[in-house]
């Protein structure tokens, strides 16, 4: 048999599911003297707070203030992304939120320096450096960044634009370079002893340093090869220049890679 | 097009999507600004706590674990801890000045308005003598929205106690109510 605090449950579910008080009581005629009176209540209760509404703009209010939060933890020293206006900035995060990361960003994916649409994704990937906060999935950031740059320069040999191959090295190292910092040394040293490293499925961030290590190897191991192809057909006066901005960007891996290996940490935030 | 569930938007917000976590905030902070304002009163303080809620779960999200206790339970849990810490430096004797609050626009009946308002005046006055979990129960069921589940997770109690709670504070909130008025009759 149901106690009272069951049936005054199950009327009130009853009613929030649009029964009518009437019919709910019905089910119950021996309590209904005692249910009307504070079921009544209840809903009243509901109903009375229920006209209480945020003020006009609040949600806005606290996102922004979420968003200046995050902006305050962002690193130093982001290149071309730290000399863009914060207008610009502002505009294009309120564009991004309200389309959900919408058409303009995935427009933007393929661009390369010099495309119309670069700056969108600039800012896009400014503003996830922003809203990123757990450090792993932070780390996993920067290396899709880096991963991008050397499309761009996969993009940039094939459409024979040479020149601006070395700021994209430069910058892909800038990122790669934040990465081992965002790993705890004692958490990983007893992780890497203990777990073999399996391959990640792609998006997947990593746990440990082992396995963001495995994750630089791989990149770096995929896009040499592509580079080194294209740069097959390049023409003989730009190999030099373009050798040196590919060195570069080599180089930038296999620093973060060492820094990965030793367990040190490396530059913070 | 089917409404993303919590459980898929806090795991990308784990993830670092703020998309995610903007959505959560667009389905969650009504309520929350409802929980705040019911129990410290002023707009400005509503709304500033109901900001610092969202902020606390965007900095902690990464620590959220799915252990069965939903989302929303997690949220009023926070929403509760500052609550107490704002009593406490306001001491206890805060008051709730409920006067300037929005209301709903869409209730355009005035004789309905004013009874609705007196009901919400009635229950800050009332609210006070309650004990505190039958405070907290009013409002995460009445005034939130909660389902039994998520305010005893939120509660941290077992789902029957929160059935004896919530049965024992309508009664509590009655017998109040019933005593106000007859003190207040010419």
């Amino acid at each position: 048999m149901k106690n009272m605090d069951d049936i005054f449950n199950d009327c009130l579910e009853r009613l929030l599911n649009g029964e009518s008080l009437e019919s709910c009581i019905a089910r119950y005629p021996d309590q209904a003297a005692h249910l009307a009176p504070i079921l009544k209540l209840a809903i009243a209760s509901r109903e009375a707070m229920n006209t209480v509404r945020a003020p006009e703009g609040a949600k806005g209010r606290a996102l922004q203030r979420i968003w200046k939060a995050g902006q305050s933890a962002k690193p130093r020293g982001l290149g071309l992304f730290a000399r863009l206006r914060p207008w610009a900035l502002a505009a294009t995060a309120l564009l991004v939120v309200a389309l959900g990361m919408g058409t303009a960003a995935v427009a933007s994916a393929d661009t390369a320096p010099g495309d119309v649409l670069y700056p969108v994704k600039q800012s896009r990937e400014r503003l996830q450096l922003i809203f990123t906060l757990p450090p792993q999935a932070k780390a996993r950031l920067y290396l899709t960044m880096a991963q991008e740059r050397a499309k761009e320069m996969e993009t940039l040999l094939e459409r024979g634009q040479h020149e601006k191959l070395e700021a994209l090295a430069e910058s892909s190292s800038k990122h790669l370079e934040r990465i081992p910092g965002l790993f705890q040394v004692e958490a990983e040293e007893v992780t890497v002893r203990q777990t073999p490293v399996q391959p990640l499925p792609p998006g997947l961030q990593p746990r440990t340093k082992a396995e963001m290590r495995e994750m630089l190897v791989e990149t770096a191991q995929k896009h040499k090869a592509k580079m080194e192809k294209t740069l097959k057909d390049a023409p003989p006066e730009l190999d030099a220049k373009t050798k040196k901005a590919l060195s570069k960007w080599d180089e930038g891996y296999k620093r973060a890679i060492a820094e990965l290996e030793k367990g040190r940490q490396g530059p913070k935030r | 097009m089917q409404e993303r569930g919590d459980e898929e938007l806090v795991s990308e917000a784990q993830r670092g999507a703020s998309p995610a976590f903007t959505t959560l905030v667009e389905r969650y902070f009504d309520r929350v600004y409802r929980y705040t304002a019911m129990r410290i009163g002023n707009t400005a303080d509503a709304e500033d706590l109901a900001q610092e809620v969202f902020l606390k779960a965007w900095k902690a999200i990464g620590k959220y674990r799915w252990t069965g206790a939903p989302f929303s339970a997690w949220l009023f849990r926070i929403a509760h801890n500052l609550v107490v810490d704002q009593y406490r430096r306001q001491g206890q004797g805060a008051t709730v000045s409920l006067e300037d609050m929005p209301q709903d626009p869409s209730r355009d009946d005035v004789e309905e308005q004013a009874e609705l308002a007196l009901s919400v005046d009635e229950l800050r006055k009332a609210l006070p003598k309650l004990t505190e979990a039958q405070r907290q129960v009013i409002l995460l069921r009445f005034g939130s929205g909660l389902s039994l589940e998520e305010t005893a997770a939120a509660m941290k109690k077992k789902v029957n106690a929160v059935k004896a709670l919530q049965h024992a504070a309508v009664l509590s909130l009655r017998r109040i109510l019933v005593k106000v008025s007859v003190a207040e009759k010419p």
